[in-house]
């Protein structure tokens, strides 16, 4: 073997945190020797589109998430189907699996998270599946044809979107939670209840409150399998996903012993407790600064912020902290829901609910409102604008006196809107100059402002 | 890097852009498609213009999944790869403007390219009242702090 790859920055993992910190690396130092090095044997690809692979609707070439040529032209060397073995602090080290040693001056850790489990009696006698990567798509994919009987664990985004690819490819799903409503971590009751509605409409058969006991085959049953459930239920399946959440990938942080609690822990800058090593993306947690403990906040736009803030202090740079709250965009069959920060909440101490009062179309939209700041929003069937709101939360925006406008897109709301958006438009833009009719409105009205238009005194 | 402005002040809420925009745009008359939306506040009259403002460091193409959306460095405007697009909304979680529009009908995020191949943008054409401008860009992200 040669000997070891010498590199100004590794990092570890080319999911999104990855590629983002590469990126970021690449704006302020672009020839310094880079190394991405990443476990699985196939182009870095986009996670949660694979649930797109499995209905067919896209190729794995179409969520690559950038391709080979990406690399090249930044200098940017990357390692795949070679995970990291081992990670050696002191001496800037690390081992990948064929032996290949690779040293470091700065690293970054964004080796994402694995599905997490749970002990069922039974378990090990029934086909059962995860959806993460590429490779559990293409393994679940035979055994979609219609007609089939899924039994799907957990109702939350995974499990969501694993019944929604399971349904369009035909296959019958029984999902079950353990919770006393779906998208627990994700929906508060009121919105969970649009969402399962909607998910029962599009037939599936949705057991909330219900936990799985047993887990059997049976010879000459209508099915191959059984599930006994806590409400004493049997429930026939051919095979069963599990999506009961997520857990950061920890070995290696662990083995090198990195201060972690559920996740790796990491300052404002994304270092870890070890020097020179950074961490960002699903791996790592982070006081959440509405709820107050600290949280994995494993979502798409937090790992490539924190990538990003990474990479850029890797390289010298000084980016600004970014301090993440929950974001979710998703989809019950054609019913669009978004949410951010404390959204699953049905009530929060201390913070105040508004509603969306007479919606033109069912629709539920709700905020919570904390000491003037904005601090969980819910957006269903009606996701118009929530970007305004996730802008508010993520920059802590007083919005206590215009919270009930906000929520029912009154006239105050826009007034206050106009005002934190104000452009600065070039000096010489003259509204409507030719009408005759504005003209006159104008000598009575100022509107050198944004979005004011008051009298003149 | 030319740029469409909008006065809330002067809209009478019409919505003759976004009809003016889809049409050019989808060939269709509904102002659902346009890039260009009004929301309003029908009982205390008050209207309200979304468009694309073309951030220089845009948070809808940071947000995209799909790779569907870029950022085109000469004009300044989001390209939107309809192909790509999967219609997942992330873009419109993230646009402080709320400026992306998610069509539910075509399952595609729509965004404003600034009628980069026309002279006038169709959203300015149509406007009876001059609410919306396009001028050369002064500052492209300008929120303010
Ligand atoms: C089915 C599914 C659907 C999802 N849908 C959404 C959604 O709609 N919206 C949303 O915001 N989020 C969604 N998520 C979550 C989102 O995908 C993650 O938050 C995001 O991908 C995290 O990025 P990451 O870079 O931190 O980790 P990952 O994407 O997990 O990337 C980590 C990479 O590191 C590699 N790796 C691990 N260990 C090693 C090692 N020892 N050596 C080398 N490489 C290693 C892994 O193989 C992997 O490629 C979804 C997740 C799943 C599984």
């Amino acid at each position: 073997m040669a000997g070891p790859i010498k590199t100004r920055y590794t990092i570890v993992g080319a999911g999104i945190a990855g590629i983002a910190a590469a990126e970021a690396i690449r704006e302020l130092d672009r020839s310094g020797p880079l190394l991405v090095v990443n476990g699985e044997g196939v182009a870095p690809y986009c996670r949660p589109l694979t649930v797109e692979v499995l209905t067919d609707e896209k190729t794995p070439e179409e969520i690559c998430l950038r391709e080979a040529q990406w690399f090249s032209e930044r200098k940017i060397t990357i390692v795949t189907g070679d995970p990291v073995a081992e990670l050696r602090a002191p001496t800037k080290q690390l081992l990948l699996a064929t032996g290949q040693v690779v040293a470091w001056e700065k690293l970054l850790v964004a080796v994402g998270s694995q599905p997490a489990g749970v002990r069922i009696a039974g378990l090990e006698q029934v086909p059962c599946f995860t959806l993460f990567t590429q490779a559990d798509a293409a393994r679940l994919k035979p055994l979609c044809k219609p007609g089939a009987q899924a039994l799907v664990v957990g109702i939350g985004l995974i499990g969501l979107q694993a019944l929604t690819a399971l349904r369009r490819r035909g296959v019958s799903v029984v999902a079950v939670e353990v919770a006393p409503k779906v998208l627990p971590m994700i929906l508060d009751a009121e919105a969970a209840g649009y969402a399962q509605r909607r998910l029962e409409q599009h037939g599936i058969d949705v057991r909330v409150g219900t936990s799985v006991q047993e887990l059997r085959p049976v010879a000459g049953g209508r099915r191959p399998y059984q599930a006994l459930t806590s409400t004493g239920e049997v429930l026939d399946f051919d095979f069963l996903v599990m999506a009961v959440g997520m857990q950061p990938n920890l070995i290696l942080a662990d083995r090198a012993g990195i201060a972690r609690g559920r996740g790796i822990r990491v300052s404002p800058t994304m270092q870890t407790s070890i020097p020179d090593i950074y961490a960002a993306g699903d791996v790592t947690e982070y006081p959440d600064w509405i709820e107050g403990g600290e949280e994995v906040h494993a979502h798409w736009v937090n790992a490539y912020r924190q990538g990003r803030i990474a990479g850029r202090h890797m390289a010298g740079g000084d980016p600004p902290p970014c301090e993440p709250v929950f974001l979710n965009s998703l989809r019950v069959f054609d019913l669009p829901i978004i949410t951010m920060g404390a959204s699953r909440r049905d009530a929060l101490e201390g913070a105040e609910a508004f509603v969306a009062a007479a919606p033109a179309r069912p629709a539920y939209r709700r905020l919570l409102v904390r000491d003037g700041r904005l601090i969980g929003a819910t957006f269903v069937n009606d996701v118009g604008e929530a970007g305004v709101f996730q802008y508010l939360m993520q920059n802590r925006i007083n919005i206590g006196e215009v919270a009930e406008e906000l929520v029912n897109r009154g006239r105050k709301a826009f007034e206050f809107l106009d005002e934190l958006h104000r452009q600065v438009v070039r000096g010489d833009l003259e509204w409507a100059p030719s009408m005759d009719l504005i003209s006159e409105y104008r000598k009575n009205h100022r509107h050198t402002r944004w979005g004011h238009n008051e009298p003149e005194k | 890097m030319r740029k469409v402005y909008t006065n809330p002040a002067l809209c009478s809420g019409c919505r003759a852009c976004s009809v003016a925009c889809a049409l050019v745009h989808f060939g269709i008359a509904d102002d659902a498609l346009g890039a260009i939306q009004v929301v309003r506040d029908p009982l205390q009259r008050y209207e309200y213009q979304t468009v694309c403002r073309m951030c220089e460091d845009p948070e809808c193409v940071a947000a995209c999944m799909a790779a569907a959306l870029a950022r085109d460095p000469e004009t300044g405007r989001i390209i939107v790869d309809r192909d790509r697009c999967i219609g997942c909304w992330m873009c419109v979680m993230v646009c402080p403007y709320g400026a992306v529009v998610a069509s539910e009908r075509l399952g595609k995020a729509i965004i404003c390219d600034q009628c980069f191949e026309r002279e006038q943008a169709a959203c300015v054409a149509a406007c009876s009242t001059g609410a919306i401008q396009m001028a050369e860009a002064e500052d492209t992200a300008g929120i303010a702090e």
